[in-house]
């Protein structure tokens, strides 16, 4: 019975824990922060150390376990079905997230000399978004008008359309049943019913989702809460826009 | 231009004053930290007071009423509890009822605390790094703080085993939210009981429980909508079915009305071997004719504790809370306690 199950940690004896991923500005951005969006502290805080905080979470909670030696990506999509193990997702899914916004950051001298692809613009173009001004206030007010913590992302679906997804608290563009797009508390009315319904037979069917985010952004508290106070998440969201590295976001587009 | 979002969107243009318009509420305790320019002894610092009731605080009020004037709400009463009430089944005032609640909840949770002139809890407001998240946790039986009257302890002891347990309970609870949220202890009057008295309800056990973002603590009131949508739902398909049926179609077409409408067989449970959905499990029972009034919340949403204890410092910061928990205000809210007639101890 037990000599048939196999595992490669033991044998191998491989262990790892999670770390803070290095950002190629790292250097530049601890000391000066990022120009147009975070002071020196404030880069701190909402990178250096919250990704810390997520990361030796995700080791606590990972460590000995069949999810030790996976990248927090795939632990997300590990994780994200299983009831029970809700703690290690939340960890995976903020840790991933947070890093890939961040990669999208540079200064704002630099992000302002960097555009969206005309292959992204075509893509923006079919959802009816004719200009990027368009694009950008319909994506801030999604994240502005969203209560409590969460990210927004531009996703890219399987048929190459786009589409702004809504993601509550630690909700990952990753899985359908754990996008977190509904607020329920209060009144539900018949059109967050019929996404519900849908999402149930989406789960009974076993659908797969082959979703991926292209552009992302942080409506966490832990990103602003010191640069730009209690109240001061629409100021950082319209400066988070000026610093987005468009040539980063370009290339996590499909292309042929 | 995107300009225009958020506080400055929700701000308050020129508001025609048709029907009263809420305003900030005072807090005492901390009015007099503002005017003395004077920290939160034991919790928070000027700046996040100023911070997290004042700036907030007016950001939801502005917010509110804005909403309030956008959606032509004349009805407005003075407890903000009634309107939370009036707003909870209306999805298209899901603001107001958000605004409503989270203000609700904000000012709840700070009228709950006092300052504290605990030398140990002082010197833990201060910034934390990440070797507090591998620190082992207290484990004590007895705690500072702990509620004096001797009914609330007996009825904590009833209720949760010891004050020390109720504590860990409360403040583990309150740190597994990693969101926005805050839990409470509340009191509940529970389903057997109400039933019997009908004219009254009867609170006998206390309990902790969790409500996130805009939640509200009182959730009966919210409950069964899932089912109601799922009842309507089957009887629009029906009654389209009849409608077809009547004007003497084929049978066979009804079909293809509309295949959403026709009744889910897993909710009907028709062959007596599956269960029902969970929403109607609760509608059933859960929530039935249960009253629950809130004596404590502890707010453990990050703006909290990110300013004055940093990114690790939740721990930290909900021992602190515990420790300027004003119980005299918690007696106060309880309602009159029913003991069991029999007690199974």
């Amino acid at each position: 019975m037990f000599s048939t199950v196999r595992t490669a940690l033991p044998r191998r004896g491989l262990r790892a824990l999670h770390q803070v991923p290095k950002l190629a500005q790292n250097e530049h951005f601890s000391v000066n922060g990022i120009q147009g969006l975070y002071s020196s502290q404030g880069y701190t805080k909402s990178w250096l150390d919250y990704q810390k905080y997520l990361t030796i979470n995700l080791s606590l909670q990972t460590t000995g376990t069949e999810n030790e030696l996976r990248t927090p990506y795939q632990i997300l999509l590990h994780t994200a079905k299983q009831t029970t193990e809700q703690h290690t997702y939340h960890f995976a899914s903020q840790a991933h997230n947070n890093h890939f916004c961040f990669q999208q950051l540079t200064d704002k001298s630099l992000a302002s000399k960097t555009r969206p692809s005309r292959y992204l613009m075509e893509r923006l173009a079919d959802q009816d978004f004719a200009t990027l001004e368009d694009f950008r206030e319909e994506f801030l007010l999604a994240a502005d008008s969203m209560l409590g913590q969460g990210w927004v992302f531009l996703v890219e679906r399987p048929d190459k359309s786009l589409k702004i997804l809504r993601c509550h608290n630690d909700g990952t563009p990753y899985y359908y049943g754990k996008n977190q797009s509904l607020d329920l508390n209060g009144a539900v009315d018949e059109a967050s019913f019929e996404v519900l319904n849908d999402l149930k037979a989406k789960v009974k069917a076993g659908e797969k989702d082959f979703t991926l985010p292209i552009l992302g952004i942080n409506c966490w508290e832990y990103a602003y809460v010191h640069d730009y106070g209690v109240t001061g998440k629409a100021d950082y969201l319209a400066n988070f826009w000026d610093c987005i590295n468009w040539d980063v976001v370009n290339k996590r587009l499909f292309q042929l | 231009m995107f300009k225009l979002v958020g506080a400055s969107r929700l701000a308050p243009v020129l508001i025609q004053k048709r029907a009263i318009s809420y305003t900030l509420p005072a807090i005492k305790t901390l009015d007099n930290l503002r005017s003395s320019e004077k920290e939160f002894k034991g919790l928070f610092s000027n700046s996040t007071v100023n911070e997290l009731w004042y700036k907030r605080g007016t950001y939801l009020v502005e917010s509110l009423n804005q909403l309030l004037e956008d959606n032509n709400v004349t009805e407005r009463p003075s407890d903000l509890n009634q309107l939370i009430k009036m707003t909870f089944n209306k999805p298209d005032l899901y603001g107001v009822h958000s605004y409503a609640s989270m203000l609700y909840n904000l000012q709840f949770y700070l009228e709950s605390l006092k300052p504290t002139v605990d030398e140990a809890s002082n010197r833990r407001v201060k910034q934390y790094g990440p070797e507090e998240l591998l620190k082992t946790p207290l484990i004590a039986e007895t705690y500072n703080n702990e509620p004096t009257d001797p009914e609330l302890r007996d009825w904590i002891n009833y209720s949760f085993g010891s004050v020390a347990e109720f504590r860990t309970l409360l403040l583990n609870s309150a740190k597994g939210i990693k969101g926005d949220g805050s839990v409470w202890l509340v009191a509940q009057a529970s389903y057997s009981d109400s039933t019997v008295h009908k004219d009254e309800n009867q609170y006998n056990t206390l309990a902790v429980m969790n409500t996130y973002n805009a939640g509200f603590v009182n959730d009966s009131i919210r409950s069964g909508q899932v089912t109601k949508l799922q009842q309507q739902k089957e009887a629009k398909g029906e009654f389209l079915r009849k409608q077809e049926a009547d004007e003497g179609k084929d049978t066979t077409t009804t079909t293809t009305i509309d295949a959403k409408v026709t009744p889910d067989s897993t909710s009907n449970s028709k062959n007596g071997l599956e269960l029902g959905s969970v929403e109607e499990a609760e509608a059933a029972a859960l929530f039935m004719d249960r009253r629950i009034i809130p004596l404590v919340a502890i707010d453990a949403s990050p703006r909290n504790y990110i300013l004055d204890y940093g990114v690790f410092g939740k721990q930290p910061y909900l021992d602190n809370v515990w420790d300027c928990i004003d119980w005299s205000i918690v007696s106060e809210r309880a309602p009159k306690r029913t003991k069991p007639a029999v007690d199974f101890f």
